[in-house]
């Protein structure tokens, strides 16, 4: 008997959406969807972000370009630095 | 012309009247589908909202392939289906590993006699996989012929029929489990 109390239960469960109405969407939802449409970024507003953006790409370009510039004098200057070294290390030149 | 090929014509040459038309006729279709994928009124709002958007700048490319009912449809299967998705992606189900469960959904139109066992009804649809849950929606909730929901699901009618017949069997055997009455376990 439980068995079919509990098939009889399932079936109810099935059956409950029997007779139910559409629900019926928020009225104020078709405002919404127009004001979504509505939104438009004007087109000068686009100039500027692109230009902005072209901006911020060139210094840093520049940046980085001055920044390998001086890295090589630095690094030919160590290079001396350590020959130099050697140099005295090896000689004792002024021992 | 069909009279609602007409109308999306009309919408894409950005036609407010004929928007607003769709919009009367439809808006209870797409509202239903998407509340019952999203078990929520405000996420179903949200989904419908976003449904009549892309209805409204995609009409232009409507080809008349299927008829604008079954377009419609597809479009409201797809934008539900996705809104889960990314608010699966975004929720925190897990913390600590305990999981938080939602409220059981009551859905509006339900008679008021019926509403503790629709509850569970629709408890177990959420549990479905997704090709399953939208053969169900469409035929079971939507009450649409099967031929209609093989065309929005863009697959055949037999491939529908069993995607129906494994979706009432799982919900059976998932409502064994939340039979009220059932002997727990010592």
């Amino acid at each position: 008997m439980k068995k079919n109390e509990k098939e009889q239960w399932i079936d109810d469960v099935f059956d409950s959406w029997q007779g139910s109405a559409r629900a019926v969407p928020n009225p104020d939802l078709f405002h919404r969807i127009e004001d979504q449409l509505s939104v438009v970024v004007p087109m000068r507003t686009w100039r500027i972000a692109s230009a902005a953006a072209a901006i911020l790409l060139l210094i840093n370009a520049f940046v980085i370009q001055q920044h390998f510039q001086n890295e090589r004098p630095m690094a030919e200057e160590q290079m001396q630095q350590n020959s130099y070294s050697n140099l005295i290390s090896n000689y004792n030149i002024y021992e | 012309m069909k009279p609602e090929f007409q109308l999306l014509h009309r919408i894409a040459k950005k036609d407010s009247i004929a928007f607003r038309q769709l919009y009367e006729k439809y808006s209870a279709k797409v509202y239903n589908t998407a509340l019952s994928y999203a078990q929520s009124v405000e996420d179903a709002e949200e989904i419908t909202q976003d449904v009549f958007v892309k209805i409204h700048r995609s009409a232009s490319k409507f080809k008349g392939k299927s008829s604008v009912n079954t377009w419609i449809y597809r479009i409201a299967v797809n934008t539900s289906l996705d809104y889960l998705k990314r608010k699966k992606r975004l929720s925190i189900v897990k913390l600590n590993n305990i999981t938080v469960d939602k409220p059981d959904f009551e859905h509006p139109g339900v008679v008021l006699e019926k509403k503790e066992k629709a509850k569970a009804l629709f408890k177990v649809i959420d549990t479905l996989p997704e090709t399953q849950k939208t053969a169900f929606i469409l035929s079971f909730i939507e009450e649409l012929p099967r031929k209609e929901v093989a065309n929005i699901m863009q697959t055949s009618l037999k491939a529908t029929e069993s995607l129906l017949q494994r979706a009432k069997s799982n919900l059976r055997k998932k409502l064994e489990k939340e039979y009220p009455n059932r002997k727990r376990k010592k």
